[in-house]
């Protein structure tokens, strides 16, 4: 393929890159845009997926296995953590303007040196980590220039100037400096940069998938062929998992889980540049979705490529190999794209962070101990940020061109894995260990990096040929337990022996020298901000403790130095606008005022160097740890009193609702009884209104006839009766629903009973024309239930009465059947009249129901039958139901428990 | 966030730990449909994972930020 083709397709997409970064940066504001700031964040935390997933995994699972997955794995796992601790980071970041992980632990420990150092040590732990993404971008163009494997084998160093890899260092040095070091301000969002981030995870996981489907579906006939076809030794490393050592595991997940916590990388996406807390929510579920697709094909592409490709092809390059072996060029120029925006966004995003760390804990302090204060200004920080980006990446350019070269992607980055897990001590002390103190971290950080440097980068050193070789094999000084890869002379795998002994005795002293010396005031001060950050969030600037003498003009001079004029008015106004002038009686600056500003030019030249310059500027006095306890006491008083103001709330709001819930029930019961009088006066004044029509008849013409009176007189009886009958079922409902209705409790036999029922309306069937069909089995007539026989025959009549009441003009049937069912009497009566509509189902059994339904023709009754019914064979510890279809007639089926033969033997 | 939302979370990790545990995929052995069973081991769990943070980040309410 032609070298100048994936230049400017490289070129384009650096111009891309910019262009999405630049457009989004322009509508960041805009609120279209700040809806989809959640996946933007969510997707530029993939940044974890380097170069090293993208051909390295490829390469460690042809020659490891499984193992492979333990770079993703311990991610996984750490996922529900992240809401407890990657939160907690967040918010401690916010508060104190930190972007940067020294930023993070030297501020906690108040420590100067400590961020030196810690800077010192993720520089010398990441660049080779650096170097490893140049080394796949720069191998993976060799390979598609010379469609082959010749470059890969050539170990020889090209001249400088003919080094593709020192050209591309230096073009992507100037696309950082020039389209990304833009903002001063280190703690505001940079968008625009999170936005080509996401663009790159997307490219990467769409690159790998389209390689992963055409090597199962195209070079073969799906993943099963390719685990048939395969060596079955190599096959044996995916189906014999007993073979997995449980240790090198162990300590494989458990230095990804400190790498996805820790990397600058992961800090600066997932802490820094966080705008909300609850966007880390969807990254967690989003983030654990992209590694399951991202790995999905690793296994059978590697495993493809052992079939189809020669042995002396690098696994590393299998990605790019296979698309190559039926001359798809475009399947390799898009993976081509997608390892390139693996390794780029990588290297883009660590050098940033880098540059920071370099910029503001090591060059600005330098130039405030030198004295030149008066030199500080945005400028200068923004240009020793830039050089800091040079520095970064030829370092690891010149790693790559003597060490890196030599080793597997993986292996380099283990490495720098372990150097990062380093840190899980500091960070996890900070966090939510109160006692932990800086000798402790310092020592412990410092025994941690020897160990880590003499047992994983000594090796290296020793494989490159700038150290004898018997280093490894007799140990250092001639002592055999002082070998590197074999420390103590535990035979481990050398990644596992450098992890375990280095974190030992990191863990070890920093616990040892924690508990052994004294934290200092401002320490524990610290240690309580950032261990209860969620209590101090709106008053960190009252919490931490400074006393000292400071001129408001030199403060003022340098916050204008850094942050320019117009900025600093900004915060000054806004500080004067909430707390007031911030000098004391003596034209001094007051603490909470120091603390402001100290956070302000955090922001822009780190903690570390705000709190040089401050002190340089300041008489500054000890603090006595007795100020730090009497605030801490001043503090968890508040606190208490929050705490029991907040709960004397939640009682009140309990009750408040409990009251509420009690009114509503109430209004519910007011209501009930208006509509219960409303509904009984109104069927009362019906047939009252149809007596007074007939008596006034009656009485104004005398000359009706006998028949004609006879009629009259009758409706009117009819017309009392009703009453009467609507009268006896209120005063029934209303005993039964205060629990006075008397209830005879004796045996009875149900059935007899129901047959009594109907024979008793024998007549009003044949009158209506009505087949009677009964159904019920010879042992049923001999079963008794404890109850009263009046009220259940109440209970037959009214559903009889019912069924009646709805039949059909011509041609109705009811059916009544009555069948024992386990201890239980079922009765059903059904009828082929009009049914009931669905809707009304639920309520046929309310009082006044049908007297409600205003939609129907009204039907004879009162309307509280079915209600009476239901309440009767309730206090006979049964139930009804009703089932309808509408059209289709109704099925009342009741049941009532039968009483046990034991009882009856009793009486 | 409240005592439960964070013992949850605590255990989740503690769970996940131990079922990437070597001793437990050793159970995974061998060939399934063709498939080696620890790739569709993986595959499965991993899928339940991602569905329940998914109705984590559903169902856990936002908390007052700084």
């Amino acid at each position: 393929m032609s070298a100048l083709l994936i230049i400017v397709i490289f070129i384009a997409y650096l111009v891309l890159l910019f262009g999405v970064a630049y457009w989004v940066d322009r509508k960041a504001a805009r609120p279209g845009m700040k809806k989809w700031a959640k996946w933007i964040y969510a997707l530029s935390i993939p940044v974890y997926c380097t170069a090293w997933t993208f051909y390295g995994s490829v390469g460690k699972a042809t020659v490891d296995g499984w193992s492979f997955l333990t770079t993703y794995l311990g991610p996984l796992i750490t996922l529900p953590l992240w809401w407890i601790v990657i939160r907690k980071m967040i918010r401690i970041c916010k508060v104190q303007r930190i972007a940067t992980l020294s930023d993070f632990i030297s501020t906690r420990y108040n420590s100067i040196t400590l961020s030196v150092l810690t800077t010192l040590f993720v520089v010398v732990g990441i660049v080779p980590y650096i170097s490893i993404q140049l080394k796949a971008i720069t191998e993976s163009f060799e390979f598609l220039t010379d469609q082959g494997a010749a470059s890969l084998t050539s170990q020889l160093n090209p001249p400088l100037w003919l080094d593709s890899a020192f050209y591309l260092s230096v073009i992507l040095a100037i696309f950082i400096i020039v389209f990304v070091l833009r903002t001063v301000d280190t703690t505001s969002q940079h968008q625009g940069l999170l936005a080509a981030i996401s663009m790159d995870s997307i490219l990467k996981l769409v690159a790998f998938l389209a390689v992963g489907i055409f090597v199962c579906y195209s070079l073969f006939s799906g993943p099963v062929e390719i685990f048939d076809r395969v060596d079955p030794k190599l096959l044996q490393s995916f189906t014999d998992t007993s073979q997995i050592n449980g240790l090198d595991w162990f300590f494989l997940l458990l230095l990804s889980m400190s790498a996805n916590l820790l990397l600058h990388r992961q800090f600066q996406v997932l802490v820094a540049e966080n705008g909300k807390e609850k966007h880390l929510k969807s990254a967690i579920w989003v983030f654990a979705l992209y590694l399951l697709l991202i790995n999905l094909f690793v296994v059978p592409v590697a495993l493809g490529g052992t079939v189809l490709l020669p042995d002396h092809i690098d696994p590393d390059a299998y990605v790019l190999a296979l698309p190559l072996l039926n001359g798809n060029a475009f399947l390799a120029i898009l993976t081509y794209l997608g390892g390139f925006s693996a390794a780029t966004g990588m290297i883009i995003v660590s050098a940033i962070s880098l540059s920071l760390m370099l910029s503001n804990n090591i060059f600005l302090p330098l130039t405030v101990k030198a004295n030149r204060v008066a030199l500080l200004s945005s400028k200068l920080a923004m240009r020793s940020r830039q050089l800091a980006v040079l520095i970064i990446l030829l370092l690891s350019y010149y790693y790559y061109r003597y060490v890196a070269d030599l080793f597997p992607l993986v292996s380099i980055g283990l490495i720098s894995f372990a150097a990062i897990a380093q840190f899980l001590p500091a960070v996890f002390g900070a966090l939510f260990w109160k006692d932990a103190n800086k000798t402790g971290v310092t020592l412990g950080l410092i025994i941690g990096f020897s160990i880590w440097f003499f047992t994983l980068v000594l090796p290296t050193i020793v494989k490159v040929g700038l150290l004898p070789e018997s280093l490894l094999t007799e140990g250092l000084l001639g002592v055999s337990w002082l070998r590197p890869e074999h420390l103590m002379g535990l035979e481990m795998d050398p990644v596992t022996n450098g992890t375990f002994w280095s974190l030992l005795l990191n863990v070890s002293v920093f616990t040892i020298g924690s508990l052994a010396t004294k934290q200092t005031a401002k320490e524990r001060n610290m240690a309580e901000l950032y261990t209860g950050i969620y209590s101090y969030t709106d008053s960190s600037d009252e919490k931490i403790l400074w006393k000292g003498e400071l001129v408001y003009n030199d403060l003022l001079k340098v916050i204008e130095n850094l942050l320019g004029p117009e900025q600093a008015a900004v915060a000054m106004s806004h500080y004067k606008s909430n707390f007031g002038v911030p000098l004391n009686q003596d034209g001094q600056v007051d603490a909470r005022f120091v603390n402001y500003t100290q956070r302000l030019l955090s922001g822009v030249v780190g903690a570390t160097s705000a709190r040089i310059l401050i002190s340089s500027m300041a008489h500054e006095e000890e603090i006595e740890i007795r100020e730090v306890v009497k605030l801490l006491k001043e503090t968890s008083e508040i606190n208490r009193l929050n705490t029991e103001l907040r709960m004397s709330t939640l009682a009140l709001e309990r009750k408040t609702e409990e009251l509420m819930n009690a009114n509503d029930r109430l209004r519910g019961l007011d209501k009930e009884k208006d509509d219960f009088i409303s509904t009984v006066t109104h069927e009362m004044r019906t047939p009252l209104t149809a007596i007074k029509a007939f008596v006034e008849i009656i009485q104004d013409h005398s000359d009706l006839s006998a028949v004609e009176r006879d009629d009259f007189l009758s409706t009117i009886n009819d017309e009392i009766d009703r009453m009467n009958r609507l009268i006896d079922q209120v005063l029934d409902m209303e005993k039964m629903e205060v629990g006075s209705l008397s209830m005879e409790q004796e045996f009875v036999n149900p059935v007899e009973i129901l047959r009594g029922c109907l024979d008793g309306m024998q007549g009003v069937f044949e009158a209506k024309k009505i087949i009677l069909s009964t159904d019920w089995s010879a042992n049923i007539k001999n079963t008794f239930v404890m109850g009263d026989a009046d009220r259940l025959k109440q209970v037959y009549l009214n559903l009889l009465s019912n069924a009646v009441k709805y039949s059909k003009e011509e041609g109705a049937i009811i059916e009544v059947s009555a069948s024992q069912a386990q201890n239980h009497l079922e009765v059903s009566v059904i009828d082929n009249g009009r049914g009931i509509k669905e809707e009304n189902l639920g309520q046929v059994f309310d009082k006044f129901f049908q007297a409600r339904d205003q939609t129907l023709k009204k039907p004879k009754g009162t309307g509280l039958g079915l209600s009476i019914t239901k309440k009767i064979i309730e206090l006979h510890g049964g139930s009804i139901n009703v089932f309808s279809e509408w059209g289709n007639g109704a099925v009342f089926n009741l049941r009532i428990p039968l009483a046990q033969e034991e009882e009856l033997k009793k009486t | 966030m409240s005592d439960k939302l964070k013992t949850g979370l605590i255990v989740f990790f503690l769970a996940l730990l131990m079922i990437f545990n070597q001793t437990v995929l050793g159970i995974f052995s061998g060939r399934l449909w063709g498939l080696p069973g620890a790739f569709l081991y993986f595959g499965l769990i991993w899928c339940l994972i991602v569905g329940g943070l998914l109705w984590f980040s559903v169902k856990t309410k936002d908390e007052k930020e700084s």
